[in-house]
């Protein structure tokens, strides 16, 4: 997927962005309560894989989506059934948290300026989001005919 | 979930993090492995998305094809000319530079690399080659046409990441081509340039071409940035600023050549 997103969809670059499908992905594992662990081990792969192919250290993306995914966690523990009512608010939140971390941690180590809300960062919090919406159904069909299969197998 | 095995996680957890604060003292060699056996596959997508985006590009821009083509054989019949008179400026030159025995500038050292994959969040792409080919931090990147794209920002064994122009920390001296006009171009990010500090009594039109300094010794002299593509003038404001449309495309960044000595 991250090799998908650095090569392939480059090429669709609009405002100078693309759908972020890694963070796209991992929010709707923890959303959708995929892994029924609760240390969030899709954030230490998939914030691996961020730090991997970018510029930053080993370790900041995993500690920034592991902490942001374990709160996410036990927050969603709350809601029984998970609805895109619920989702759009949550992602756009949890979106917020992982740029401006980024941002705020580099602009004090590295005296980067601070992200700034603009088109190019709207667009890019609204493409995630359109592509969090189209991912929902299918992966929520996915997990219930899982569910359902595991439920057969074991009775 | 009992507690033996959350007590498992826990400790599962705990190897992990140990094992990534002890990557991070091998990090540059553990990113070029990932870069190395990824690069095939990025190379492969990459492409194919290329492709792809040309030919929704053609499609897009087939009303535009004839005039774009009358425009370009209007602007070829001038460059012709303007070669012509070029070339008898260059033998003068060469005749005078001979007669006060003056010392020529060397060429650049290039090296020849290719896009390997582009960077998540900053603006950057990634090079094919690294320090085992005599790269190292700061060396200045272009294409084959002269344009100034970058410069090496970290220097891997066999990879290397390229900070591009348009970067928010990016900044760097110039000035506009034939002329006094000097200023700083700074990288604004989504791709875009701005050229800041130009003097308020400085007469600036849009389509001048803005070319590197070598004030800073940050990159040599001579290597084109881009065209004026709008003024932002205010007789509140010290300073003129513009944007500036990058001479190179982000999206057709494939052979680039990093300059070793110059």
């Amino acid at each position: 997927m991250i090799l998908f997103q650095t090569s392939f969809l480059a090429n669709f670059k609009i405002f100078g962005q693309v759908p972020n499908l890694i963070l796209i992905f991992l929010f709707l594992a923890i959303f959708l309560n995929l892994s029924s662990s609760e240390i969030p081990w899709e954030a230490v792969f998939a914030g691996f894989f961020i730090d991997i192919f970018s510029s930053f250290s080993l370790g900041t993306s995993v500690t920034i989506l592991f902490l942001e995914s374990l709160f996410a966690k036990r927050i969603l523990k709350n809601f029984k059934e998970p609805s895109l009512f619920i989702l759009l608010p949550f992602f756009l939140g949890f979106q917020l948290v992982f740029y401006y971390s980024f941002s705020i941690l580099y602009h004090f180590i590295g005296n980067s300026p601070l992200l700034r809300f603009d088109n190019a960062f709207l667009f890019q919090i609204i493409s995630n989001s359109i592509f969090a919406i189209l991912g929902f159904y299918p992966l929520k069909m996915l997990k219930q005919r899982f569910f359902i299969e595991r439920h057969v197998e074991s009775f | 979930m009992n507690k033996f095995s959350k007590k498992k996680e826990i400790l599962a957890l705990t190897g992990v993090i140990l094992l990534l604060l002890g990557l991070n003292f091998f990090q540059d060699k553990v990113k070029n492995f990932f870069y190395k056996i990824s690069e095939p596959f990025q190379e492969t997508f990459f492409k194919t998305g290329k492709d792809i985006a040309g030919f929704f590009e053609t499609i897009s821009n087939l009303k535009n094809l004839e005039k774009e083509n009358q425009d370009l054989k209007i602007e070829n019949q001038e460059l012709k000319s303007q070669i012509v008179t070029l070339k008898e400026k260059e033998l003068e030159n060469q005749i005078l530079k001979q007669a006060l025995d003056l010392n020529l500038q060397k060429d650049f050292k290039f090296l020849l690399s290719y896009v390997a994959s582009r960077d998540l969040i900053q603006e950057s792409v990634l090079i094919n080659k690294g320090k085992l080919d005599g790269i190292s931090e700061g060396m200045a990147v272009i294409t084959f046409q002269k344009v100034l794209v970058g410069k090496i920002e970290k220097a891997y064994d066999n990879f290397s990441r390229v900070l591009l122009i348009t970067d928010k920390n990016s900044s760097f001296a110039c000035k506009i081509q034939s002329e006094d006009t000097s200023g700083v171009i700074k990288g604004g990010g989504n791709l875009e340039i701005f050229f800041d500090l130009i003097p308020q009594n400085a007469k600036i039109q849009t389509g001048q071409e803005v070319i590197t300094t070598n004030r800073e010794g940050v990159f040599p002299k001579g290597l084109l940035v881009g065209e004026i593509e709008s003024i932002e003038k205010s007789d509140l404001q010290p300073y003129q600023r513009a944007k500036i449309k990058p001479a190179f495309e982000f999206k057709n960044l494939d052979a680039l050549f990093v300059i070793l000595d110059y």
